[in-house]
């Protein structure tokens, strides 16, 4: 009688799934697309900081709308070289240098798209059911990974601004913790993270604020993983 | 000043040019370096699916740039 009642404690105690307390995972199916910008689930993603039984609850990576910029810039460049025969003085500089001269445009033009992609791709905010992560990948030489446990989050805002972002849904999250500076920044007085032109700012702090709930629930349950 | 020393100036003024062409390579072959060392870094970081073919990507497009550096070193 008394295993009996012992096992089911345990497994009253097990972790409970995702899909058992977020209504955000209930509400979007997972994706393969590993260019996906909102991505509940994500098949095949791992964090080098992440425990063995810590799961992947989001990714989120800035609009896709973000990266018209480059992209338009890049189509300008591809096309500009038509307007080089133009240039009066350009008949007189040889074959050869004009052909490398064009080699050297459509190679700037990669470095300014290869930069923009990559930037995009790698700049990415992860919710697991433990952490936030925050990577942040602003330029190649510089990036920062930050992580907060679940339990260290304050409180959660989100700001939509703007006719486009509140067209197509997107917007920042403001996450702030507790405790000291998480950043490298020692004029840092209020820690937090900011992710930045996520696609549904409102599901992303909803996810957050179930996390926060869940984990809470956990310590008075005395669930255990 | 006769014709030769004009043909000198051209000359000197295109290998300057040039200089100035091969300087631009190579640093495109430094930026596919940077670009290879930080998306190594990143993919030990994190695994989001793509890992193999942005490696791949990355040392082909250093290949490239190091190709290029070497074409203009025999076109110019």
């Amino acid at each position: 009688m008394s295993k009996k009642k012992s096992g089911n404690t345990k497994a009253k105690r097990k972790r409970r799934e995702p899909a058992d307390y977020s209504q955000v995972v209930k509400e979007f199916k997972q994706t393969n697309n590993p260019f996906t910008a909102f991505s509940i689930m994500p098949k095949g993603l791992s964090v080098e900081i992440q425990d063995k039984n810590e799961k992947i609850l989001l990714l989120v990576r800035r609009h896709i709308v973000t990266n018209l910029k480059w992209v338009t810039v890049t189509v300008l460049l591809v096309f500009s070289p038509l307007l080089f025969s133009i240039a009066p003085f350009y008949s007189q500089i040889p074959v050869n240098f004009q052909f490398m001269g064009i080699v050297l445009w459509y190679l700037l033009t990669l470095a300014l798209s290869l930069e923009g992609f990559l930037n995009w791709y790698f700049d990415m905010f992860i919710v697991t059911d433990e952490r936030i992560i925050d990577i942040d990948f602003k330029n190649l030489i510089y990036r920062n990974v930050t992580s907060t446990k679940i339990d260290r989050i304050e409180d959660v805002t989100y700001t939509v601004s703007g006719a486009i972002p509140s067209f197509m849904d997107f917007g920042n999250v403001m996450i702030q913790t507790a405790g000291a500076g998480m950043g490298m920044d020692p004029q840092e007085t209020s820690p937090h993270m900011e992710i930045y032109d996520t696609p549904h700012p409102a599901k992303v702090a909803k996810l957050i604020n179930e996390l926060i709930l869940e984990e809470e629930q956990e310590k008075i349950e005395g669930r255990v993983r | 000043m006769n014709s030769l020393e004009q043909l000198v100036s051209v000359q000197s003024l295109w290998l300057v040019i040039k200089i100035g062409y091969l300087i631009a390579f190579l640093l495109y072959v430094l930026f596919a370096a940077v670009v290879m060392a930080q998306v190594k870094q990143m993919t030990k970081t994190i695994d989001a699916g793509m890992n193999g073919k942005l490696l791949v990507a990355s040392r082909f497009h250093l290949l490239f740039a190091v190709g290029l550096f070497v074409l203009a070193l025999v076109v110019l």
